[in-house]
């Protein structure tokens, strides 16, 4: 409906604002503004220690900001437990590798859907035997190619496949926004291609917030890019300007001279 | 699949259904060779079985170390004690009685405990648990240190009649057998798979949604009801109710039996009480003072065999 | 209000307090430091009684015995930890609780076997068995507060030990983040291996010390040690400073509890009331105060920050 898709483009799906973070005097997150809509994709990138990971934290909700909002889809979730965000649409995968090694891989997908379709207080029926959750399962598993992986144990897996995992399972939730954190981490040539178009094709229906490192990704996919510094935000906007800015080569590359013709693989 | 709940008749379905049919036979075989002695050792195996497979639920499917359990088998004891102490036999009475009031200690410290991770965890069940003991042993009125005894077991309106051995017996094993179904089906169903979840990697269960403090606590509660049951099960069978049943050592070996028989299995607690108590009786036949012996024992298997009796099942049938 | 009664009580309730933090700074530091859970520490209260009693009941001498129990415990730590401990440090907590409880069974057992089901009582040379004066009309036992003293003496030694030494700033270091030290070059074995024995030896200090008022028995550790886990476990896991004030608060409140709490409830109920619910709710108070206070700060008031 056109009145609910303008809505949903002047009202940011994240609105992160004055975001503050410090730890033991160390500033990790400094007076911070950022903004990711429904059907764009928004990439950070930064320096090792700029304090990307940090950010995803914060609005997971895993780590408390020190001062600043969040919030999603228009409702104020600064203070939310990182279990109520995800009801609200908000979905994550994790730069390390995080999923539930003792389980299969459908099973692990399908603990994102329960956890979304109604509540777990059943006691009775074993839950293998839902087939709905079975579906939406094998429906995630299919968007990143991981359909035929189902049965096996999640914890023996390549690399690739467990990231191709975290984005399965950050997808089953059914989320409005996507919050992921160097999806292609530690990812091969041919894997990182992959994982690019997998990750293009969600941008239609999310509002994706994305950390990466691989600059071919980053230019590649983002409509908007924010470059991290220590916690500040030292430039942002569509990725043509953030190639060519001074201040973002000085950052990256050093005091390395000004014509550098626009490289900007990190 | 990882979870063999629906795995075929292998090695381990066999010394289950083998191991309740040898509980089922027992009282009549005992009947016959004239050895009532038997029937009380599988009596107090299967009391204690009933408490592992309750802390089997949360420590092996939830990774919840609880060293207080034991406290959960003294409340069910004294709920049945205390109402005889007053008159009071009416098993409808009683048993509801154990399993709410374990169930209640179970939320009021669950509450305060699962705001904990890890070592804090344990310990402070472990002084949660102390603190239920002390407070019984400070009750004179129920007899402090010494305990109460109790004349008549629980009555049911002449259902069953408890004095019979056989009876208690039954009672007992049927308990036993619904509470392994009992758990099984929890453990398969969605709220089980939250739990086991929890175990696995609590921080992505609760980024995807599930607000596992509740879930935890919930299974707590039941955990704890059961053990309730196994403490009212177990006063009724020893008449002898006393603050020791649920000293911190109860807890230890409690325990010890879950892990033995192999934390996360289905069947592992009932073989792991048999195993200790058949442990206990044998070595303290030879010395009075057998803890010298089973103390390095436990450390020998903590050290070299930690998938417990069920994981050597499972490398048998692989 | 009798002030007389107060005060000795309030010296009653330092006394338990320093006793306690002997046992837990051990605790907590190796908890701190190698997060191994040694449930067995109280075993080792009660090894450093039995040698004290048994050296004393030999050579006729406290002091000899006290002298002689303290390396005698550092020894059986060692032993502990090189043969037990050390091969648990990569296992997960269950597996440490697990083995230091099968040590418990043990060492409970062992000692038994040795010397018997009775207890075993140390008689105090004549200068500590007396009362000293402190105000006019207020008596108290010397030993008691030689006890105080010692314990306060350890404490500041302790104190100093770890904020101005170089093993201390380790140790610290250590408590903070265990991986670092590795890194940087440390005999991270070595340290482990002394911290544990150390901390043995502070717990048979505080056993050796108790001797003379409760006898040296068979399980004598096991219920001290529950309350110096919930001592550890309110200051804060690793604390040694977190140790002290928790263990001297638990101290006081378990002490004065016990001393006051029927006379304050008669304030409030009729008396047999608050005789009957007095014993039970002073034998609560302490793990109350534990539920309250991780109900504000779940690490404990004192937790070293990297925790």
């Amino acid at each position: 409906m056109p009145e609910t898709q303008i809505d949903s483009k002047i009202e940011p799906l994240i609105a992160v604002r004055g975001l503050c973070k410090s730890f033991d005097g160390i500033i990790a997150t400094d007076h911070l503004d950022l903004t990711v809509r429904r059907g764009e994709i928004h990439a950070v990138i930064g320096p090792n220690g700029a304090g990307k990971t940090t950010l995803i934290n914060q609005i997971s909700g895993i780590l408390r900001a020190d001062a600043g909002t969040i919030s999603l889809a228009g409702h104020d979730i600064t203070a939310m437990a990182p279990h109520g965000r995800s009801r609200l649409g908000l979905a994550r995968s994790f730069q390390i590798t995080s999923i539930f090694s003792d389980f299969s891989v459908l099973e692990n997908v399908a603990l994102c859907v329960q956890a979304q379709r109604g509540h777990s207080y059943r006691f009775w029926r074993p839950a293998a035997a839902e087939s709905a959750l079975n579906a939406g399962a094998l429906e995630a598993l299919e968007r990143v190619g991981l359909a035929q992986r189902g049965g096996d144990n999640a914890g023996h897996m390549s690399h690739g496949e467990h990231r191709q995992l975290e984005i399965a399972m950050a997808l089953a939730t059914n989320p409005s926004a996507l919050l992921l954190d160097e999806p292609m981490a530690g990812m091969g040539r041919q894997e990182s291609i992959r994982m690019v178009e997998i990750i293009r094709a969600l941008r239609a229906d999310h509002g994706i917030l994305l950390i990466e490192h691989d600059m071919d990704a980053v230019f590649a996919l983002a409509d908007r890019i924010t470059v991290l510094v220590h916690g500040r935000a030292i430039a942002s906007g569509p990725p043509d300007e953030i190639r060519t800015d001074r201040e973002v080569e000085r950052a990256y590359l050093g005091d390395a001279g000004p014509d550098r013709g626009g490289q900007a693989d990190g | 699949m990882t979870m063999s709940l629906r795995s075929p008749v292998s090695l381990r379905s066999a010394v289950t259904l083998g191991g309740l049919a040898a509980f089922a036979i027992l009282p009549p075989l005992a009947e016959l060779f004239d050895q009532p002695y038997y029937l009380d050792i599988a009596m107090r195996m299967m009391c204690l079985a009933i408490a592992a497979v309750s802390l089997n639920l949360i420590l092996g499917f939830g990774g919840m170390v609880s060293f207080g359990h034991a406290a959960f088998i003294g409340i069910g004891a004294y709920a049945v004690g205390i109402p005889a102490y007053y008159g009071e036999y009416s098993g409808f009475i009683q048993i509801p009685l154990a399993m709410g009031a374990a169930g209640l200690f179970a939320l009021i410290t669950g509450a305060v405990c699962l705001r904990t991770r890890g070592v804090y965890f344990i310990m402070i069940t472990l002084a949660f648990a102390q603190m239920a003991f002390f407070a019984l042993v400070s009750i004179e009125e129920y007899g402090g240190d010494d305990g109460l005894i109790i004349e008549t077991r629980s009555e049911f309106a002449g259902l069953i009649d408890l004095e019979q051995p056989a009876s208690l017996y039954y009672l007992i094993l049927v308990a036993l057998i619904g509470s392994l179904y009992l758990v099984r089906r929890i453990v398969a169903s969605r709220f089980g798979r939250v739990i086991r979840c929890t175990k696995s990697n609590d921080e992505r269960a609760q980024a995807i949604g599930f607000d596992t403090y509740r879930y935890r606590l919930i299974c707590y509660v039941i955990s704890g009801a059961l053990c309730g049951l196994a403490g009212a099960l177990l006063g009724n069978f020893t008449g002898f109710i006393s603050p020791d049943m649920m000293d911190w050592t109860r807890s230890g070996e409690l325990i010890f039996m879950v892990v033995l028989g192999g934390a996360g299995s289905l069947f592992g607690p009932v073989l792991g009480a048999a195993t200790f108590l058949i442990l206990e009786e044998v070595l303290s036949s030879w010395t009075l003072h057998w803890q010298v012996i089973f103390g390095p024992l436990l450390i020998l298997m903590v050290l070299y065999g930690r998938g417990g009796i069920d994981g050597f099942l499972r490398s048998r049938h692989a | 209000m009798d002030w007389t009664l107060l005060v000795i009580q309030m010296l009653n309730g330092l006394q338990l307090g320093v006793l306690l933090f002997l046992l837990a700074a051990g605790l907590t530091l190796v908890f701190g430091i190698m997060d191994f859970i040694n449930l067995a520490h109280g075993s080792l209260y009660m090894v450093g009684a039995y040698f004290c009693a048994t050296i004393a009941d030999i050579s006729g001498s406290f002091l000899l015995g006290v002298l002689a129990a303290l390396p005698l415990t550092f020894a059986v730590g060692l032993a502990v930890e090189l043969l037990v401990v050390r091969k648990l440090y990569a296992r997960d907590h269950l597996d440490h609780v697990l083995a230091t409880f099968g040590l418990i069974l043990f060492f409970d057992a062992a000692t038994q076997l040795i010397w018997g089901p009775e207890g075993i009582s140390i008689a105090l040379p004549a200068f500590l068995d007396g009362r000293v004066s402190l105000a006019p009309g207020i008596e108290f036992p010397t030993y008691r507060l030689v006890i105080i003293m010692v314990g306060l003496t350890v404490a500041a030694s302790l104190a100093y030990v770890v904020s101005a030494t170089r093993i201390g700033a380790l140790i610290r270091a250590g408590a903070a983040n265990r991986r670092m030290l590795g890194a940087l070059g440390v005999d991270v074995n070595r340290l482990f291996t002394v911290v544990f024995a150390a901390g043995a030896t502070l717990a048979g200090l505080a056993g050796l010390m108790m001797a003379p008022i409760t006898e040296a028995y068979v399980g004598m550790g096991n219920s001290i040690l529950i309350v110096t886990l919930v001592v550890i476990i309110i200051g804060g896991i690793g604390s040694v400073r977190g140790a002290f004030i928790a263990a001297l608060l638990v101290g006081m409140i378990d002490t004065m509890g016990r001393a006051f709490l029927d006379s304050a409830m008669k304030l409030v109920l009729s008396a047999q009331n608050a005789e009957t619910a007095a014993p039970a709710l002073s034998a609560m108070l302490i793990y109350i105060l534990m539920a309250v206070i991780l109900a504000v700060r779940p690490q404990g008031l004192f937790a070293p920050k990297g925790r």
